[in-house]
């Protein structure tokens, strides 16, 4: 990849040089230990006195010469790119399309559609694997209510992921409740172990799928979730280790059918990336099931700063935290799945 | 930012990086709004959240005390047009061009896209805001500015037109699941019903924007023509965009996000103190 990037760039240069004759002249003045950019001459052509005035001054005068130079500087990084590995899917569409899935039903051996929305941001680039993040709303949340309430497709655009919000089964909670989305993480409501959970398994399809349409990046699947798609999104990443490469729990929980206990024997599994943010003021889930949450990962090896975060929020009730959407982004994406995991 | 780099593309920026050059425009005040030196208060006031949220994010507390110079602020955010001629010399256009802006190259100049002209620029980073800025004898709006910008001196309004609920006629942003426009739309299309106290368009909703500042935690200490905090990664973003809920609109609605990147939703306006201008 970064051969190819490079050949790239070089023939750019190539048919600048020759459509030119010349490479962007330099300032008149340049090298004569001021920096005479923006007013006087081109950003860029005075860099050898800017640079140094960059280095040792925050004078306003110089934001511009000095934000040129940085973004030259990124720019050059741009071109090294990631160490990404693609599923090589050179389809789909951009923008924002529904679709629908056939994955393992409750009862043994049933099969169900499990329908899901995904957004492709702009940027989106066959060429460059995507990073892509799974989102699960919370109990009897719709998902077409998601894209607004967490205003992930915004975070789409600025970091280059492919989003995909995920529905629950419509199911039967009795005549207090009737009929609702739900995931299946209480109650053992399915046939079998966690091995054949519904969910896990749509969430694998989907994923193959959406790899074979878009060139996915196999070592940055993330899934995030709130409330009891916050509770699933952990045990996603637990269960599914050659899959996600991490999480973010936003009011979740782990001490749901048993499944703290089944934590305890995953002790030895490599640690993945993780992110909560869970208020103090939380009426629904009270913010010490993320503490236990913490807890338990700890004691599977995982340490805070390393491999998660955690966000303890003050005055906080049971709501998704939209503005830091780039923060547990960024975490995450600098953590991917180590080589003896991609699938 | 992971970089889009077919050949094709790449072969269009090297002709885009030709030897023309032009000379930034000459500072004026005219199309900008006019903010008196004076105090605010900054921020959400602290008040109990419902149980399951409240338009108010916790990163917008606590309220804090502000007093800051008289400064002038873009009425409008700044147009692919406007960018179009900061790409014309070639060192620029080599940093700052990016493939999926609303500029293409005519074989001479740096042009527009057809239809773009007077919508706002996107697809820019932090570093490019503040160096077309700069280009120009302005600068970023610091995030205290932009907020005493978008909210005036005599009430907390929670958008720039005052406490009434946005809609279309006064803003670009997302209505329930329904966008009221699927791109930006040129600047001044709300005017004057979504203009600030002092005049100031779009401010909320079409594009979110760039300020100056690094991002995080309000301080509860007064402030005098603060610059945000000195350390942090990421810089600030405000204002709300075409694919936003009224939520983030509000005046005091903030997030932040790396300087390298970029989105079709976000662009700027720049800001100069008045003892800069000529």
């Amino acid at each position: 990849m970064r051969l190819r990037l490079a050949l790239t760039a070089a023939l750019a240069s190539v048919v600048f040089l020759c459509a030119c004759g010349q490479a962007p002249a330099l300032c008149p003045s340049s090298a004569d230990g001021t920096c005479d950019v923006p007013r006087v001459c081109a950003l860029g052509t005075d860099s050898a006195d800017c640079d140094a005035w960059c280095a040792d001054s925050d004078l306003p005068l110089l934001r511009a010469p000095c934000a040129h130079d940085e973004a030259s500087r990124l720019r050059q990084e741009e071109l090294e790119g990631l160490d990404a590995v693609g599923s090589g899917g050179q389809g789909g569409p951009v923008g924002t399309w529904d679709g629908v899935i056939e994955a393992r039903g409750a009862a043994s051996g049933s099969r169900v559609d499990r329908h899901y929305r995904v957004h492709v941001p702009s940027s989106y680039d066959p060429d460059n694997p995507s990073p892509m993040l799974f989102v699960l709303g919370g109990f009897q949340v719709d998902l077409y209510f998601l894209p607004g309430y967490t205003e992930l497709d915004r975070s789409a655009g600025l970091s280059d992921v492919i989003v995909v919000y995920l529905q629950p089964e419509w199911r039967y909670f009795g005549n207090s409740i009737g009929w609702v989305f739900a995931w299946y993480v209480y109650d053992n409501a399915w046939s079998g172990g966690w091995d054949d959970n519904p969910d896990l398994d749509f969430m694998e399809q989907l994923a193959e799928h959406l790899g074979s349409l878009y060139n996915v990046d196999r070592s940055r699947t993330l899934v995030s979730g709130h409330s009891r798609g916050a509770a699933l999104s952990v045990i996603a990443t637990l269960e599914l280790p050659d899959l996600f490469s991490g999480f973010c729990a936003q009011a979740g929980f782990v001490a749901v059918n048993d499944y703290d206990l089944r934590m305890a024997e995953l002790e030895g599994q490599q640690p993945g990336a993780g992110y909560i943010i869970h208020g103090d003021m939380d009426p629904d889930v009270s913010v010490n099931q993320s503490d236990y949450l913490v807890d338990q990962l700890e004691s599977l090896g995982w340490a805070e700063g390393e491999h998660f975060e955690y966000l303890r929020l003050e005055d906080v009730t049971h709501f998704w935290q939209p503005q830091y959407n780039e923060d547990f982004i960024e975490f995450l994406l600098s953590r991917p799945l180590g080589e003896d995991l991609q699938q | 930012m992971r970089a889009v780099l077919l050949p094709a593309v790449l072969a269009f920026l090297a002709l885009l990086v030709g030897c023309s050059g032009s000379e930034p425009p000459e500072l004026s005040g005219r199309s900008m709004a006019v903010i008196p030196a004076g105090s605010f208060s900054m921020g959400h006031a602290l008040a109990t959240p419902g149980p399951y949220g409240s338009e108010w994010k916790e990163n917008e507390l606590p309220p804090h005390e502000v007093s800051l110079s008289a400064y002038r602020i873009d009425r409008s955010e700044v147009t692919a047009s406007d960018w179009a001629a900061f790409l014309q010399p070639a060192s620029h256009a080599q940093v700052h061009h990016h493939p999926l802006q609303p500029v293409e190259w005519s074989g001479m100049e740096v042009l527009p896209r057809p239809g773009w002209e007077e919508r706002p620029v996107v697809q820019v980073s932090w570093f490019d805001a503040v160096a077309y800025c700069g280009w120009v004898g302005k600068r970023l709006p610091t995030e205290a500015e932009w907020e005493r910008a978008a909210r005036g001196d005599q009430d907390d309004r929670r958008y720039p037109w005052g406490p009434e609920g946005a809609s279309c006629d006064k803003a670009v942003y997302t209505t329930g699941a329904s966008p009221c426009a699927l791109l930006p739309e040129p600047v001044f299309s709300r005017s004057p019903a979504g203009d600030s106290p002092e005049g100031a368009s779009d401010l909320a909703g079409n594009v979110a924007e760039w300020v100056a500042d690094r991002y995080g935690r309000y301080d509860e200490d007064a402030l005098t023509d603060p610059g945000g905090p000195t350390g942090g990664a990421l810089r600030v973003v405000r204002g709300g965009s075409f694919r936003e809920r009224a939520a983030s609109m509000r005046t005091t609605s903030r997030w932040g996000t790396s300087p390298h990147k970029r989105s079709d939703a976000l662009g700027f306006r720049c800001a100069v103190s008045e003892d800069e201008l000529p």
